[in-house]
């Protein structure tokens, strides 16, 4: 069963279209990695999806429903971004206990663990909060939600290193004892990958990949050797970024397709593999030579 | 437990090999149950799926088989395959990796032997 | 994994409780303020002196009129925080816009009872104090009837300003240009009605369909109704709203 379903989807904020044609399904319970870099309308696409915001054009689904306005939506679906605003004058303790009425899967004691593992405070209030700390307790309402669609809008901004890691592993752990349909976005995509069903790669509000993770790992590869034989072997349009290494050598990304390994091995050019994280910062740079083709014309 | 995330080798091919490991050394044995996907997830903080990817390959390779509604389990004579495989995926490539770099730095093949003759194995954990 | 079933009227229940804890700074804040009133009250709103000679008489007339108006400044401004406050922590947890209306009409019925009641209460205090002081003559004494119509028309009062706060609170969230442009054009018709006289007058006329009511009853009637108006306007407007553009 497809838990999110969106077709044409597009959102435009007077000439800028922060989100364009997207059209793609997640399917129900796995874990899906939004990747994109700031300003890619990944959280104008999450906000369509959590029914905050209404598409220009196009349909968004959930659970087969349109999700804007939509109180059983809003009762299944869990949205967590750092814009979040909490009541002031509840401390975490009553924040939690009220979330508790809203959500049926609630679940108190991994919500009173968690607080107690990060030391948070029951008693302290969220405007007090560093912003490494509204992100954690941001964190724990949505892992304690239990909602059936999961949504985190980049939720390790302004956590430390340790923190991340635990934030991940608990989420991870959390999915095991009960499976539901998990967004994740972030600008990062190395300290995900490992979690991730699937990848959706959007750059300037287009879809540019959409992924099972295994996928993307074997999408692209490495050569680099002689600049004159690596143009003979590889197609000028699966070039994905290119730099060059020395005089006349060069390293290039290139889609896994139509190469021909042994003749590439056999010319002495080397083949490795590109690491996802790479491979998403090649394919969403608007110049195929990075940061160097600025210095190049300059 | 963490995987090696620099390593580019897909990671369900490092829980595959990993699990190999077990059952060479003798952790698992045959028709022993062997760990569930979501057991494997968590030990490596890996998505589920990637797990279950795993343990496919080594179905896949008749190294383990399943039981219906119980699991996974170890073939008998898994070891025996596995040894054979590495010896001729894995013992033979570092061999040639090995003489080659020997080659290049034109140590001879009886400096070589000895070499490998004095290496202590390393214990077992 | 299995979805979870959901029914307005216990979301609206759901919600009532959270945004009752949420706004609770408002009811501090009536304290506050009838307290405030009662203070500025005790001088008297009118005093007149007279003086010959070596007698000397002072009439002040106290009453418990200005706990009454700053009471009902207070619910305005409890509309416009509810109204602010709802946009704000409501879409936090499982809601959608007709629920948020709802459990915030709820919220600021609750208010404008509380309001509604402790002014008038506030008054009656302001009656003893002065008895216990005996240096007036006054009318001290209330009937429990005439209580009852005071508590009635103070929470009926409430209702209406606390409306009238919440309906411009979430009119200015659908256009900031409201927040500006509706107080401009009170005031400014106010300015051109003092100019003009007779049936031009429609803001005196409105406010005379309501105070100038003998019966208790259709005063009443005619509050609800006003409210009913004002509220469905808000649902009607609020629902193609979206959430924290």
């Amino acid at each position: 069963m497809q838990s999110v379903e969106c077709n044409n989807l597009t959102k435009r904020y007077g000439s800028v279209y922060a989100v364009n044609d997207l059209s793609f399904s997640i399917a129900e319970n796995s874990i899906t990695g939004l990747i994109g870099r700031n300003g890619a309308g990944k959280t104008t696409l999450l906000k369509m999806l959590a029914g905050f915001s209404l598409p220009t054009s196009g349909t968004v689904n959930i659970f087969g429903q349109n999700p804007f306005n939509n109180l059983l939506v809003s009762a299944n679906l869990i949205f967590i971004d750092d814009e979040m605003v909490l009541p002031e004058n509840m401390n975490l303790g009553e924040i939690l206990k009220a979330a508790a009425t809203f959500y049926e899967n609630w679940q108190a004691g991994l919500a009173s663990g968690l607080l107690d593992y990060f030391s948070l405070d029951l008693c302290s209030y969220y405007p007090q909060l560093s912003k490494g700390m509204k992100s954690t307790f941001n964190m724990i309402l949505g892992i304690a939600a239990r909602c059936p669609i999961t949504i985190f809008d980049e939720p390790t901004v302004g956590m430390d290193a340790a923190v991340r890691k635990d934030f991940y592993r608990a989420l991870l752990k959390d999915y095991l004892q009960q499976p539901r349909t998990i967004i994740l976005s972030s600008h990062l995509l190395g300290e995900i990958e490992d979690l991730l069903d699937n990848i959706l790669l959007i750059d300037a509000g287009e879809k540019r990949l959409h992924l099972p993770m295994d996928e993307l790992r074997s999408y692209a590869v490495g050569l680099s050797g002689n600049f004159k034989l690596l143009n003979e072997l590889v197609k000028k349009e699966d070039i994905i970024f290119q730099q060059q290494l020395g005089k006349d050598k060069i390293y290039l990304v290139v889609r896994n397709r139509n190469i021909d390994f042994s003749a590439a091995k056999l010319k002495g050019l080397e083949i490795s593999p590109v690491a996802a994280n790479d491979l998403c910062v090649y394919l969403t740079a608007k110049h195929k030579g990075g940061i160097d083709d600025v210095f190049k014309h300059n | 437990m963490y995987l090696n995330a620099d390593d580019l080798t897909p990671l369900y091919v490092q829980i595959a090999q990993w699990l190999e490991l077990e059952i060479l050394n003798g952790t698992l044995q045959s028709d022993e149950k062997v760990y569930s996907q979501y057991q494997l997830a968590e030990m490596f903080n890996v998505n589920p799926a990637t797990a279950a990817k795993g343990l496919s390959l080594l179905a896949g390779e008749n190294l383990l088989y399943k039981k219906r509604g119980l699991g996974m389990f170890v073939a008998p004579q898994a070891k025996e395959k596995i040894r054979a495989k590495r010896i001729k995926q894995n013992l033979q490539q570092l061999v040639l990796q090995v003489v080659a770099e020997a080659e290049r730095l034109q140590v001879s093949q009886a400096e070589l032997i000895a070499m490998i003759k004095n290496v202590e194995p390393p214990k077992e954990e | 994994m299995s979805l979870s079933t959901i029914n307005l009227f216990t979301n609206v229940k759901r919600q009532l409780n959270y945004k009752l804890k949420a706004n609770a700074g408002i009811l501090f804040s009536l304290v506050a303020v009838q307290l405030l009133a009662a203070l500025l009250s005790y001088n008297g709103t009118v005093s007149i002196g007279w003086g010959s000679g070596t007698s000397f008489i002072s009439l002040r007339l106290v009453s418990g009129d200005i706990i009454i108006i700053f009471s009902l400044i207070w619910a305005f401004t409890a509309g416009l925080i509810v109204a602010a406050n709802s946009q704000r922590y409501d879409f936090v947890f499982v809601t959608n816009r007709l629920s948020s209306n709802l459990s915030s009409v709820a919220v600021l019925f609750i208010l404008s009872v509380g309001g509604g009641v402790s002014a008038t209460l506030c008054g009656i205090l302001l009656r003893v104090y002065l008895l216990l002081n005996n240096n007036s003559i006054s009318s001290t004494y209330l009937s429990p009837y005439i209580l009852l119509i005071g508590i009635c028309s103070a929470v009926l009062y409430s209702l209406l300003f606390s409306a009238i706060g919440y309906f411009l609170g979430i009119l200015s969230q659908r256009n900031k240009a409201y927040a500006v442009l509706l107080p401009a054009l009170f005031f400014g018709l106010l300015f051109v009605e003092a100019r003009s006289v007779g049936s031009t007058r429609h803001i005196l006329s409105v406010i005379y369909f309501f105070i100038k009511e003998s019966s208790l009853l259709i005063f009443a009637l005619k509050i609800l109704l006003a409210v009913a108006l004002l509220y469905s306007a808000v649902i009607l407007i609020a629902n193609r709203m979206e959430v924290r553009q």
